[in-house]
């Protein structure tokens, strides 16, 4: 017990700034080695011996099970990027950690910690303000070639990273088909959780294709019923067609054997009755979230429709938005007896089913109300198919977001080395204590090219000399004729190059989120000064009294 | 066989508890040990530079906070002494909102000076005495600095409340939180209770995601876990909306556990079919005729509060259902919308009914949401503040930074005066003090100059946290204050000594001082009293 009274460990001051710093960049070393389009891949084996193969920062963090609090902080960090820009995931951890061990070795030289805090602040508006006026490339909707270049940057790093010219164009297609109109703002939606994302194993994974239309991997629920009807009015029903029974605390006695074969029958016949009045209704194709037994797969076997059990709720309920459905979630009727109603159909030109590799697949097609995408992934193992689904959803995330905010970035490094020149003059123009902090924001953003092209096996050192030539030169010009400020590195043939007309770009809010999240976790690492630790409870003592 | 170890026991328990009370000189001594090292533990934290404290609790969530209640709670503290500063703090915390890490810290320091005071011999109760004797003093030398405070004029107010907040993880954002809270707390102010506000009228709704900057004030109320009922597609939007709040259940009876229905004919089971049926359409029936177009159920442990039929049907009758109310949140919604709970069916009445303009299930803008209501009756007051928040761990902070600002204005509104901040008032006081001390002879005039000393503690750790040098700042703050510049303080923008603080806006309610001035006193008079601690065995 300290001094205080605490029951646990407490750690104050520079012991505890050191040991948090120290933590992060241990998170960070882990996931840098992935940064990049020459970045390695991690294999994670957790407890129970599942083995995941990925490149994608948040993916690796979130295996990782960090116990220490400040680790913890930059985990979520990377997290929140992705939930929120979806991509730039390693990219985000690393920079916070770079600014951290540059804050740290400020204290360490007796900068106050609230001196770098508000250093670290401005120099991260400025930077915000700099991209926005300086270094944006403004696209419209239909620059079909940028938004699969920007795919294509996010994919370069991953595993489909050969095969991207395919992937980003699936993705750029998904993307489009599922575009909306807001209902209040009337500005264009991308909701990508609308696009289906289907993995089955086998066959190479360019043999990926884009359905349009909903695909859902579920059996018919008898073999016996047709495997395609076209021109489909669709049920989507959160009933249970199981053999009618009667709720908790009711019995059934039966004391004559005659009566026992009615109850069955009455059982049966309820069953039948909720079938018929389907049927009645015109529906051809049922989907239910909950079971269906042999004796309603009878049923619709010989009035010749598809029956779908088990379809996970999520899923009904897009089917039944795409299709023009409602989930009915009862039969009963105002006059307590039963019926359904024929509004609550939906319409698709043809379900079917159809196997692919080992598994069968639902294929809903052509749709009343919305297009749907989806995109069928294959692969050579579940592994893969797995780290292709994350690629995907990433470069799905890239181009909602340039479509959304309407500009790119040059990628390879460009916009960092572009930033940290111009932030390195503006701290030389700043008399007051914080000049010192935004002079090593503006050297730890250099740690993103000189990372990227250290992954790549170049000399780091050359590159980023001849880099930061350029964009010193572009901005000392009055005017930029040749865009030196978009200068970027060549990670294949370790060169310079004009980034912007090479297609390495990325969606400008992607940028702008990932400096904010990052300052903003490395100050709240830095505020801390007191760490305090409590001992799990324990038990109380058996036998004391 | 049995008798004599119990004896024995209990013998020993007896010396035991003989042994656990200590010598009356230690008992002050590690008393104002265990308390001095509380104070020191938050004092990193006082002030606009203060630190943050990051506090892993015993099931090894992680708290991140600046705020010295919080802190002090959360630290679990086990020592009796300890244990009353964490009292103080959160005494402070309910009276005055602000100033929970100040009020520790000076009653460390006043405990430091009582060291001082004892070994030169002085009585405890003269001390305590003497600091009673100071303490009186203190507050009147206080009202000097009192600026009053015009709740008309808002600026005023925000100023103070950016004060507040300027400690905070949140202190960016506090251009936009300090007039939302400014205007939360005006627009309950009651006029016949001018001089009260009761902070309860005003809910801190938590939502994660989106940034602080989307934090909001709703006039109406906004739930961000209950959601209007999709099952069925019952509406998501109501306008010109009859709300009814119910205590019951719109689901089927069910049997007791031991009970149970027995059935020996089929066309029995039909009959129980119909019957679920008719007892749930009655129910809709009479709700239906009530005129309510907005059901808001309370939540039930025995019973689903709904079921898939009623949903069905309300869903056809174009009502809106959002179960899973809250009991907690019964009497705000009934203050806000101007309702009355029903708790049977029978009483549903169209009087009891609320009305809201508008009730609707609002997606935010990164596709989360909650349900809305809004546009309530005029004569109801109650706020609703929407708080937004990337994490965890800053949506708590701003939940615990937005208290703070509205107990500040809280604390306007009941003592309707301003002191300046940055450790201005502190050293007038200290000054006032020790000019009397002069005036008096023997032990008091001790007790009053040491409780003058122990208030430099204030702006020598702000000085100390900004990074300044703390001697130079007091001494020279000291001498400003001689030369009557009674508002000089330090001031954090640009971190240096001012003339006149209030020019920076750092001001701060009379009431934060005035209760953190008495309640450490008090604390400290207490601990000074106790001459024996008697830990008994368990």
């Amino acid at each position: 017990m300290s001094a205080v009274g605490i029951r646990g460990e407490r750690d104050q001051g520079q012991d505890v700034r050191t040991s948090n710093v120290t933590a992060v960049m241990a998170i960070a070393n882990v996931v840098k080695t992935s940064l990049g389009p020459q970045g390695l891949d991690k294999m994670l084996v957790d407890e129970i011996g599942d083995v995941v193969i990925t490149n994608d920062g948040a993916t690796i963090l979130k295996q990782l099970e960090v116990e220490h609090p400040a680790a913890k902080v930059i985990v979520e960090l990377s997290q929140l990027q992705d939930k929120e820009v979806g991509d730039g995931t390693t990219s985000v951890v690393v920079l916070a950690a770079e600014l951290l061990r540059r804050a740290n070795e400020l204290i360490k030289i007796k900068v106050h910690p609230t001196t770098i805090i508000s250093g670290y602040k401005l120099a991260a508006r400025q930077a915000v303000k700099y991209i926005q006026s300086h270094l944006v490339h403004k696209i419209t909707e239909d620059d079909t070639e940028i938004l699969i270049n920007a795919a294509k940057t996010s994919m370069n790093s991953k595993v489909i990273g050969p095969e991207s010219h395919i992937f980003a164009k699936l993705a750029v297609d998904a993307v489009r088909l599922v575009k909306t109109q807001g209902l209040v703002s009337g500005k264009a939606k991308y909701p990508i959780q609308s696009i289906n994302v289907v993995k089955s194993h086998g066959q190479s994974s360019n043999q990926s294709e884009l359905v349009k239309g909903y695909v859902i991997q579920l059996q018919r629920a008898s073999q016996q019923m047709v495997t395609k009807v076209k021109n489909a009015k669709i049920a989507c029903l959160d009933i249970n067609l199981n053999k009618f029974k009667m709720q908790m605390g009711v019995q059934i006695l039966v004391d004559d054997p005659n009566n026992l074969e009615k109850i069955r029958k009455k059982e049966m016949d309820v069953l039948k009755e909720r079938i018929q009045l389907l049927l009645q209704a015109g529906a051809n194709v049922i989907l239910t979230s909950k079971g269906m037994d042999d004796l309603a797969n009878k049923y619709l076997v010989e009035a010749g429709a598809i029956g779908l059990r088990r379809v996970p709720k999520d899923h009904l309920r897009r089917i039944a938005k795409a299709a023009g459905a409602k989930v009915v979630t009862t039969f009963a009727n105002e006059e307590t007896g039963e019926s359904f109603d024929a509004s609550c159909l939906g319409e698709a030109e043809e379900v079917y089913e159809e196997a692919i590799g080992d598994n069968d697949y639902i294929f809903f097609k052509g749709m009343k109300k919305e297009q749907s995408a989806s995109i069928i992934v294959r692969g050579a193992n579940e592994l893969m198919t797995d780290e292709i689904e994350r690629s995907l959803h990433d470069s799905l995330c890239v181009v909602k977001r340039t479509l959304e905010s309407g500009s790119v970035v040059a990628g390879g490094g460009a916009v960092e080395m572009a930033l940290s020149i111009y932030l390195d003059d503006y701290s030389r123009k700043l008399d007051s204590n914080e000049q010192i902090a935004i002079a090593e924001f503006a050297e730890a953003l250099t740690s993103i090219p000189k990372i990227l092209a250290t992954n790549a096996a170049k000399d780091s050192i050359d590159l980023i000399s001849k880099l930061r030539v350029l964009h010193s030169k572009s901005q000392s010009l009055e005017v930029d004729e040749k865009g030196y400020k978009f200068s970027g590195l060549d990670l294949v043939k370790g060169e310079v190059r004009h980034n912007l007309r090479h297609g390495v770009l990325e969606p400008t809010v992607s940028k702008i989120k990932a400096l904010k999240f990052a300052t903003e976790a490395a100050i709240t690492i830095l505020r801390i000064d007191d760490m305090i630790k409590l001992e799990p409870k324990k038990e109380q003592m058996p036998g004391r009294h | 066989m049995s008798q004599a170890p119990q004896a024995g026991q209990s013998q020993a328990q007896k010396s035991n508890t003989f042994n656990k009370s200590e010598k009356t000189k230690d008992i002050r001594l590690t008393n104002i040990q265990a308390a001095k090292a509380v104070s020191d533990a938050v004092r990193t934290s006082l002030g606009p530079r203060g630190m943050d404290k990051m506090i892993q609790d015993a099931k090894g969530q992680v708290l991140i906070t600046n705020d010295g209640a919080t802190i002090l709670k959360q630290m679990d503290l086990v020592h009796p002494t300890a244990k009353m500063l964490v009292e103080i703090s959160n005494a402070q915390d309910v009276e005055a909102g602000d100033g929970t890490t100040s009020v520790v810290v000076f009653a460390g320091a006043l405990l430091k000076s009582c060291e001082v005071l004892l070994e030169k011999g002085i009585h405890p109760t003269t001390i305590s005495e003497g600091f009673q004797f100071a303490l009186e003093h203190a507050l009147t030398a206080l009202d000097e600095l009192k600026k009053p405070v015009d709740l008309e004029n808002k600026q005023q107010l925000i100023e103070c409340v950016q004060t507040a907040l300027s400690s905070k993880v949140v202190s960016s954002n506090s251009a936009q939180l300090a007039p939302l809270a400014v205007d939360a707390v005006l627009r309950i102010v009651d006029p016949q209770k001018p001089n009260n506000v009761d902070l309860k009228d005003i809910k801190i709704v938590k939502k994660l995601g989106g940034t602080i900057d989307d934090t909001e004030l709703v006039e109406g109320i906004v739930f961000s876990n209950q959601k209007a009922s999709q099952a069925a597609g019952g509406p998501q939007q109501i306008n010109n909306a009859k709300v009814a709040l119910l205590q019951f259940c719109l689901s089927a009876p069910k049997t007791d556990v031991e009970n149970s229905i027995a059935i020996k004919d089929y066309t029995e089971m039909d009959k129980i079919l119909k019957e679920e049926r008719k007892y749930i359409i009655d129910l809709v029936k009479k709700i239906v005729a009530s005129g309510a177009n907005v059901l808001l159920i309370q939540k039930s442990i025995l019973r689903d509060a709904v079921n898939d039929l009623s949903l069905h049907f309300l869903a056809k009758k174009g009502i809106m259902v959002v179960k899973d109310i809250e009991r907690d949140d019964v009497e705000f919604i009934s203050k806000t919308l101007c309702l009355v709970p029903v708790a049977h069916i029978d009483q549903l009445t169209p009087e009891k009914l609320g009305t809201a303009g508008l009730v609707e299930t609002v997606h935010l803008n990164d596709e989360s949401k909650v349900l809305r209501i809004t546009k309530v009756p005029a004569q109801s007051k109650a706020l609703t503040i929407l708080v937004r928040g990337s994490n965890q761990l800053v949506l708590d902070e701003a939940d615990r930074s937005i208290h703070d600002a509205l107990c500040v204005v809280r604390s306007l509104v009941k003592s309707k005066g301003l002191i300046p901040g940055g450790g201005a008032p502190e050293i007038h006081l200290s000054l006032r003090l020790t000019q009397m001390a002069n005036t008096l002879t023997g032990a008091k005039s001790m007790c009053v100059r040491a409780f003058a000393d122990a208030l430099e503690v204030i702006p020598y750790t702000l000085a100390e946290n900004a990074g300044l040098n703390p001697i130079n700042v007091v001494t020279e703050l000291r001498n400003r204050h001689l030369k009557s510049q009674k508002f000089a303080g330090i001031g954090m923008k640009k971190n240096n000594i001012v003339d006149d603080i209030t020019t920076e806006q750092v001001v701060q309610p009379i009431l934060v001082t005035r209760s953190a001035l008495s309640l450490a006193t008090e604390c400290v008079r207490m601990i000074l009293k106790i001459d024996d601690l008697v830990i008994s065995a368990r």
